[in-house]
């Protein structure tokens, strides 16, 4: 029984711990785990560390507490099981009993196993999981130590943090001192002991005496594709200004910057305004914002202002409390904080004054941030009601954007041309693992007076050479390069599948963001919808190396380069979450042709600069549900095949690292029955490009005159394909021998241009109409399949009426173009399905 | 700048929609009918009433919508 320890040291008449229902403990709950840390003052302090495993608390006792260092392995004594019920306990265990002492919850939440932990558990093996919770996240290892010799003990753990994005050396944040409270009633050990209320049961609710550090650092708003649905969340208006905390204190303000500027005397006015609130000391949090004369805040008009000191049209807007009169308000809800700042802000007056409330409305998430886009404003924020003020980017705030927009670091610029004055365009990039990567130009939404003062910070940080780790091409322009210290705000369309910006608008330079926290900025997709108090705190924002769900498939590593680009300048180089995007854009037309075939993959997981290996049977790593599997006869044996259906199967083999898709001539559905006819024109060496357009053309027509219809594809290699649909009724050998038949035919017709012979030494010269891609089991390239090469090629459809008239060079951006026009190159390509008939057949022996 | 009207048909809906959706929304509806925050009338508020009724039924709900509208045609 699995509380069978636990039950038999307590006496559950004594102590108020739970005594566990054991007839719950049946499985394993589903879908999200929860784990508890209990900081317990028993004879020696320790902390108690509890993951659900199959319906009970599996438990360690910690004496020196997690750490959030990767450096840090800390000791952890596997003790009993305790019931799920434990895991809210808050209390004392009185003197004399089990474990007597005070028991904090100091943490909580919900974790996910990595790979077979369960199994891993039970065999006494190290096993991995990510934990969510307030203070402790990321990917965490329990290992189990082997007893020293003549230790009867078994029980000797480490737990350790694995790198990640929550990693931190305790040099600069011990999680412990940091965060010592109790994490659901805020109490400390010795209010536990008391029995004191907990913290939020006097005015102001749930805050701590002192107030936080003025310089407390904020918190954000993780990027969202749309905003969640559900109760229990603020829509706030985005408001297109800069943040700035204020600092009022016995009739004086200060205006701070996120990074601590002091911007008090570019703001008198609020200052003033606010050293004027009716009360002795508050932090507020919010933006300061310049109104146009519609009402919408804009961020030009807010230069001008700073610019100009014409602060009339400026306001600020404050959304958050943070302490009010010596309270520290972070740990109360937000609802609560903003009302008590609403009572303040009231009692100060004028709502259209320097200072105003920025209210938060009741609202259908969808529907309050279509009616902030149709108001021209720059988007909109949903804050969880109930959620304290945390430090960071966090789940609880969720912004949604009406147009692309983020911030950029300038790297460099061009020469203006013309009459212009001050620069062309601005080199902008974001900083990727502590690189500069080239992200496009900029080069309209300036001002007469922006070019000018600009180029005057360009000259001040001009270096000799490119601060971008990423190659710069701007074709007939002399490029300056700066110190990559500048950050300036942009809007854009869409970012191109080579990760540059499509007509991108400079809105401002942004004095109040430090140029080392710019990066990408990928929208994440919204928790799922619900009460905002049923969701669990949403996994760590997309970065290079936080996991990003595409198509529904978790692509872990998501900015790794995959393919690397080009010393030609063609092509460009792709990381696995471009490579995931372009399958999820491709799909509708890509599957058309390549859903349930048989696969044979060309995979490198570490891109085109490392090695290469084809896959044609699954492994481990392919069991993913968007791949299926088909058992084929071949040499009287049963061998398996990958085969996908949807997007997510393309999706998921980007996960993987496959750079090409190779696909049988058949279905799984009837592997023995082929429905289309594949040759490849396979250039042998010298042969020019107009010759291999010249056999395709050739071929198109002698398969014209046996009534056969041919489509063209470019491989994404040297070569053509034209590709035959026929009528799936004859097996692979007799399309074989009938490719081979016509392949002979041609070969005869002219000898001195084509041969049928594989070997390069017949090929010099000469085209290899390579007619074995019909055998069974044999394979070709996918329309669409990008080529493991760099510059990341890809095969593509044409039409006959753009066959190239040189070697071609397709990329991913053709591939989506090509994907989202009306017109299809292969338009009629299943109406002109035609059976290999006997007919066929004696046309082909006619042909001269 | 906005004449009283606008100002009070802001009032109305600043506690509903807060102050910044309250004077842009002032702003589009008065556009919408033809005007601006400046040159709206008394005889305006109605059709303004009912074009911020079907503006906001979504964002708020049908019933603090139709309070509102109720409210800037008490306006008049």
């Amino acid at each position: 029984m699995p509380l069978e320890k636990y039950q038999d040291k307590r006496h559950f008449d004594r102590t108020p711990e739970p005594a566990g229902d054991t007839s719950a403990h049946t499985g394993s709950r589903e879908p999200a785990r929860v784990f508890v840390v209990q900081k317990h003052a028993a004879s020696r302090l320790h902390y108690d560390f509890r993951l659900e495993i199959d319906g009970v608390l599996a438990s360690w006792a910690i004496p020196k507490g997690p750490s959030l260092d990767t450096k840090q392995r800390r000791l952890a004594m596997h003790v009993e099981d305790h019931p799920l019920e434990y895991g809210s306990f808050e209390g004392t265990i009185p003197q004399g009993e089990y474990g007597g002492g005070t028991v904090m919850l100091w943490d909580r939440g919900t974790y996910e196993p990595v790979g077979d932990m369960d199994e891993e558990y039970a065999a006494g093996k190290a096993f991995k999981f990510r934990l969510h919770g307030e203070k402790l996240q990321g990917g965490f290892t329990l290992v189990h130590l082997k007893p020293r010799e003549g230790d009867k003990k078994d029980n000797s753990w480490l737990l350790i943090k694995e790198r990640d994005e929550h990693a931190r050396p305790s040099e600069g944040y011990d999680v412990l001192t940091e965060r010592p409270e109790s994490i659901a009633t805020g109490r400390d050990l010795d209010a536990i002991s008391r029995g004191d209320a907990a913290a939020d049961s006097e005015p102001p609710p749930a805050a701590h005496v002192d107030s936080p550090p003025a310089d407390t650092p904020v918190q954000l708003a993780r990027l969202t594709s749309e905003p969640p649905e559900g109760d229990g969340w603020i829509r706030e208006v985005k408001y297109d200004g800069y943040r700035v905390r204020v600092v009022v204190e016995r009739g004086t303000a200060q205006l701070l910057t996120r990074n601590g500027k002091d911007w008090t005397d570019r703001f008198e006015r609020v200052a003033l305004a606010a050293s004027g609130l009716p009360i002795t000391s508050a932090l507020l949090d919010g933006e300061i914002v310049a109104l146009n004369k519609d009402g919408t805040p804009d961020f030009a008009a807010l230069q001008r202002a700073m610019s100009s000191g014409d602060q009339k049209n400026l306001a600020y807007m404050a959304f958050d409390l943070l302490s009010m009169d010596g309270w520290d308000l972070r740990e109360i809800p937000l609802q609560e904080r903003k009302g008590l700042l609403s009572e303040l802000l009231e009692t100060a007056g004028d709502p259209t004054g320097p200072i105003r409330l920025a209210e938060g409305v009741d609202s259908d998430g969808a529907a309050f941030h279509d009616a902030t886009c149709e108001l021209g404003l720059e988007g909109s924020i949903s804050k969880r009601a109930d959620a304290p003020y945390r430090a960071g980017r966090t789940p609880d705030w969720l912004k949604v954007k009406c147009l692309a927009r983020q911030e950029f670091v300038i790297g460099g610029f061009t020469e203006p041309g013309g009459s212009r004055a001050g620069f062309g365009a601005l080199l902008l990039g974001t900083f990727e693992g502590g690189e500069l990567r080239y992200a496009g130009r900029v080069g309209t939404g300036f001002t007469d007076d922006d070019l000018m003062r600009i180029r005057t910070l360009l000259d001040e940080r001009e270096l000799d050479a490119s601060p971008f780790a990423t190659t710069v091409r701007v074709p007939g322009k002399h490029l300056h390069w700066v110190r990559p210290d500048l950050v300036c705000e942009v809007t854009f369309q869409e970012w191109t599948t080579e990760g540059l910006l499509r007509h991108p608008s400079f809105k401002g330079l942004r004095e109040d963001k430090p140029a080392e926290e710019i990066s990408r900025e990928s929208p994440a997709p919204p928790p799922a919808a619900g009460s905002a108090a049923d969701i669990a705190p949403s996994p760590a924002p997309a970065t290079d190396s936080a996991p990003v769900t595409v198509a529904g498939i978790t692509i872990s590593k998501p900015g790794k380069v995959l393919f690397e680009p080009r010393s030609d300048g063609r092509g460009t180089s792709a990381s696995k979450l471009d490579l995931a995007r372009y399958y999820e854009a491709v799909a509708p037309r890509m599957l058309a042709h390549s859903a349930d075939r048989p696969l044979t993959l060309v995979r490198c997981p570490h891109g085109t600069r490392g090695d290469c290996f084809y896959q044609k049977h699954p492994d481990s790593r392919t069991t993913l549900p968007a791949l299926h599997t088909v058992d084929i006869t071949e040499h009287d044996a049963l061998e398996t095949y990958l085969y996908l259906n949807d997007a997510a199967g393309l999706v998921a083999l980007a996960q993987l690292g496959v750079l090409e898709i190779h696909a049988w001539n058949s279905l799984a559905t009837s592997p023995e029955l082929p429905d289309r006819i594949v040759f490849d024109l396979d250039p042998g060496p010298g042969v020019p490009w107009k010759q291999i357009a010249n056999a395709a053309s050739l071929l198109r027509d002698a398969l014209a005159a046996l009534d056969l219809t041919a489509f063209l594809k470019a491989t994404g290699g040297k070569g053509l394909h034209v590709v035959v649909p026929i009528v799936p009724d004859l097996d692979h050998t007799a399309i074989r021998a009938f490719a081979r038949m016509l392949a002979e035919r041609i070969e005869r017709h002219d000898p001195e241009h084509f041969t049928t012979r594989m070997a390069l030494s017949a090929r010099s010269g000469r085209i290899f109409i390579d007619h074995l891609r019909n055998a069974h089991g044999a394979t070709s390239v996918e329309p669409f399949s990008t080529r493991s090469r760099e510059g990341a090629p890809i095969a593509l459809p044409l039409a006959w009426s753009e066959l190239p008239i040189s070697e071609p060079f397709f990329t991913l951006e053709d591939g989506i173009a090509l994907a989202r026009n009306a017109e299809n190159p292969w338009e009629g390509y299943e109406t002109a399905r035609a059976s290999i008939t006997r007919e066929v057949l004696e046309a082909l022996a006619a042909l001269s | 700048m906005a004449n009283l009207l606008a100002q009070r048909v802001e009032e109305v809906l600043r506690p509903v929609i807060g102050t910044v959706l309250a004077t842009v929304s002032v702003d589009v509806e008065a556009k919408r009918i033809g005007k601006s925050p400046d040159t709206i009338e008394r005889s305006d508020l109605d059709a303004m009433a009912d074009n911020i009724l079907e503006a906001l039924r979504l964002v708020v709900g049908q019933d603090l919508a139709r309070a509102a509208a109720i409210k800037v045609r008490d306006i008049a």
